[in-house]
């Protein structure tokens, strides 16, 4: 107290160079910390790299042998002490990655009676170990751990839920997906291309789950739009006429930009009117949307639509009517387009030399 | 005394000590950001398996826009580079900005390039396009050949031609790292509302490149490249860190930042009349999607790296300092309405007012601030201790922001293999203070007082080429390219 009132009392002159020794002092030892800092972290980061690949030397050995024969599991777990459990399960979460089938079930049997610890860590504050803990349990630990990966959905950091969801979706149990597809709300952030993907790589039992979102109207439409795309993925046929009536009914731009994408897939002639009706919206996406489902259902009919749309004032409505035209007439029509004063007679060229059509 | 005290110049030696202390105290409050920042990104990464983002068909399509004027030398080895990357589904777009040299026959004949149509799909206005070409060697890369306009105007272009709904901007001689693309994409699949994101520049001078790929990293052995390698982490893993953990970025690097091809196209594509185009877009992005309530993230994220070539000369890195300076100055004057506005939320009212008044004005109060200090020494109004005090705290507080830079580096990527390139780092930290930050200070002083005066101009760029082994230096591949890469200072590298 005496220093600063001291300080006040001085030659503003002599206070301000007090305080620039002390602010040079403070500089000198911050400085020297963070160079202590960069080296200690040099000297740990090399030693637990030697340790790490000393360590994977000396469970690569057993690891292939418990592969080859599952009776073994036991000779690779007793090699394992407690301080190096943590290397072990990323070193088997790695491989378990690599692996499929009966040889992922011995990865996971490895792992067993490492998890509960990794469970315990749920308990943090910290999400991004939460994430982690997640991760490990839902790639080594399903089914055994299943109820708290489940409850993992519920996280209060999206993070965590992610990871749980992704790690759900890839067990391929339509049971898990229906989770996911309950908590799909909180991914709103997430790319819709994304999650589409994700529950579509659950394979076709996850459809029927799909279809009920697609017509449950309670369902905020990006929901339904989701489940819509990941249909889509799946070519899931038995869609079709929910798809019609989605895209009879819905107002919204992107469920029901995917319900055409959907029905576009899925769908038959019969289902031409339901689509026709969007071809000439004043929003451009859903235009090359119906374009694109009109070359998908239809044939002879709908050429002269899309040789319209072809002069569309949206380029890429006429790009996906000029794909649409080559599904639907072959490509002596697009030829006919683009050998002539047609204004879309060079989008006709472009799609002519697409390589998926060259 | 008491004269000096009410008199002009020792109000100004007063004004720049608050600049310094506010200059420093801010680089000071984003290198702690940055710290927790990488922390939460390094454990985030654990959680999050690329294989499967890969594998996933619900990726975004990507362009690559590579913009190419008088690149003979390496154009061919950079696209190859780009060729080879890891992600499921992308387009390399490559703009021959008009170049006088053999670039478009380089290109023709590596990738068997024939004519081929291909629909603009926007109309940003730009110089006129000659031809599109295709190879037939690689369905995925598209030659754009068009008359010169620079840089923006190429990517601009290459927007134009852009069928996919993000595009990378970049350099045509940049080097990015395989997965770079798939990482610099996460926030696209993470948050949808994202609009741009930035990666990492890294010096490639003195590292080893085999085809395309960085194979070993290595300090360069030029005292002035190793200065910049410095500069770019303390620029990246401190300052654009810091602001992003603020959510409040104004600058995504011209030689690698991925774009929602959407938005870029209704703000407007890029500006053809600053130098400073990708900080210019950056800034437009932010007032575009605030001003008409579009809810958006611009992120930067600090693993996908692409490496670039560094001035070695003092007279090319004046240039280009000059350069990014007045590109810095261009933009903060024609976006000043965002300046303290509240309806531009932090952009506005923090990291506007930043590079305003520290990044902007910063130089000019330096220069000056070392010429008044040097009068009130010598007219004897201050004591040369008080001085001596003042310059230490200013060395030591640099000194401190590197070191940390470095610490930064170790505490996550660790790019450096030898424990030797670190402490040559610490020796930088202190070296830069005498002259380099000085002719650093004078460059963009110049580059501030030519902004604010309105003249314009263009640098030049000398490339030596990319060190195929670092056993059999490449053959001395050189060309000379105008300013191709703008953005900003100590916090905004280009």
């Amino acid at each position: 107290m005496s220093a600063v009132t001291g300080l006040l009392q001085a030659d503003p002159a002599d206070a301000t160079l007090v305080l620039m020794l002390g602010a040079s002092a403070l500089m000198i030892v911050l400085v020297l910390v963070f160079a202590a800092l960069t080296l200690v972290m040099r000297l740990r980061h090399s030693r637990t790299a030697a340790r790490l690949w000393r360590l994977e030397r000396r469970w690569t050995g057993p690891l292939m042998d418990a592969l080859a024969d599952p009776q073994r599991i036991q000779a690779l777990r007793k090699r394992v002490e407690s301080s190096e459990e943590s290397f072990l399960l990323r070193f088997l979460l790695r491989h378990y990655r690599q692996l499929s089938g009966a040889e992922r079930a011995t990865v996971c049997e490895i792992a067993r009676p490492f998890l509960p610890r990794v469970e315990r860590g749920l308990q943090g504050q910290d999400p991004e170990n939460r994430a982690v803990a997640i991760q490990i349990l839902g790639s080594l630990g399903l089914p055994r751990h299943q109820e708290v990966v489940l409850r993992a959905l519920e996280d209060p950091s999206p993070l965590v839920a992610m990871v749980a969801a992704r790690a759900l979706a890839r067990t391929g149990d339509p049971g898990h997906a229906e989770e996911v597809l309950a908590s799909l709300n909180r991914f709103h952030r997430w790319s819709r291309a994304y999650l589409a993907s994700m529950l579509a790589a659950v394979g076709p039992s996850v459809a029927p789950a799909l279809r009920r979102t697609l017509v449950d109207h309670r369902l905020d439409p990006w929901v339904r739009a989701v489940s819509a795309d990941a249909l889509t993925e799946l070519n899931d046929l038995e869609s079709a006429d929910l798809a019609a009536a989605a895209v009879a009914q819905t107002n919204d731009r992107e469920l029901l930009a995917s319900t055409l994408r959907l029905l576009g897939r899925v769908g038959s002639d019969e289902h031409l009117p339901a689509v026709e009706a969007h071809a000439t919206s004043d929003d451009f996406v859903i235009r090359a949307c119906a374009m694109s489902a009109l070359g998908e259902l239809g044939r002879e009919e709908v050429t002269p639509r899309l040789i319209g749309a072809l002069a569309d004032s949206s380029p890429w409505v006429a790009i996906h009517a000029a794909r649409a035209l080559r599904r639907a007439a072959g490509p002596q029509l697009l030829q006919d387009v683009a050998g002539s004063e047609h204004p879309g007679s060079l989008v006709a060229e472009q799609v002519l030399l697409e390589p998926e059509y060259a | 005394m008491s004269e000096a005290i009410w008199s002009p110049l020792a109000w100004f030696n007063y004004l720049v000590i608050v600049y310094f202390v506010l200059l420093n105290g801010v680089y000071f409050a984003t290198a702690v950001f940055a710290f927790a920042a990488l922390r939460r990104y390094a454990l985030r990464m654990k959680s999050i398996d690329l294989g499967d983002l890969l594998g996933s068909s619900g990726t975004l399509p990507v362009s690559l826009i590579a913009p190419a004027y008088n690149e003979e030398a390496t154009c061919v080895e950079a696209v190859n580079s780009l060729l080879t990357l890891n992600y499921p589904d992308y387009e390399v777009i490559v703009c021959n900005d008009g170049s006088s040299d053999g670039t478009l026959a380089a290109l023709t004949e590596a990738f068997h390039l024939v004519e081929a149509v291909r629909v603009p799909v926007s109309s940003l206005p730009t110089a006129r396009v000659r031809q599109t070409y295709r190879s037939r060697r690689h369905a995925n890369l598209w030659v754009i050949d068009k008359e010169n306009g620079g840089k923006a105007d190429a990517l601009n272009a290459g927007i134009n031609y852009c069928h996919t709904p993000l595009f990378c901007g970049m350099d045509a001689d940049t080097l990015l790292e395989r997965d770079a693309l798939i990482r610099i994409a996460r926030p696209f699949l993470e948050d949808s509302s994202t609009v741009a994101a930035g990666g990492i520049l890294r010096i490639v001078n003195g590292c080893t490149v085999r085809r395309g790929q960085v194979v070993e990293v290595r300090l360069p052995n030029s005292f002035l490249a190793r200065i910049q390698v410095l500069e770019y982490l303390r620029a990246f893993l401190s300052g654009r860190m810091g602001w992003d953990a603020i959510r409040a970025s104004l600058i995504i690097s011209g030689a690698f930042g991925m774009f929602r091809r959407s938005t870029v196209v209704a703000a407007g594509g890029y500006s053809t009349d600053t130098v400073g185009e990708d900080m210019e877009l950056v800034v437009r992005l932010h007032r575009h999607c605030l001003e008409f309530g579009i809810p958006y993230r611009i992120a930067f994220v600090p693993d996908p790296v692409a490496w670039t070539e560094c001035p070695e000369s003092l007279s090319v890195l004046g240039r280009q300092r000059n350069r990014w300076q007045r590109g810095l100055v261009q933009t903060l004057i024609r976006h000043r309405k965002m300046l303290f506005n509240p309806r531009y939320g932090r952009p506005g009212l923090i990291a506007y007012p930043y590079f305003v008044f520290l990044e902007g004005v910063g130089p000019i109060v330096e220069i000056v601030g070392y010429v008044a200090f040097a009068g009130t020494i010598l007219a004897g109004w201050a004591r040369p201790l008080y001085i001596l005090a003042f310059l230490t705290v200013a060395i030591l507080f640099g000194l401190a922001l590197s070191v940390a830079a470095v610490a930064q580096e170790e505490f996550t990527f660790r790019r450096y293999p030898r424990l030797g390139d670190i402490l040559r780092l610490f020796g930088i930290a202190v070296l830069e203070n005498v002259g380099y930050r000085q002719m650093m200070s004078w460059w963009r002083f110049k580059g501030a007082v030519t902004a604010l005066t309105n003249r314009t101009g263009w640098g030049a760029m000398e490339r030596k080429g990319f060190q195929e082994s670092a056993d059999r230096p490449a053959p001395a591949a050189r060309s000379l390219k105008p300013s191709l890469t703008a953005g900003a200072t100590r916090e905004g590298m280009g």
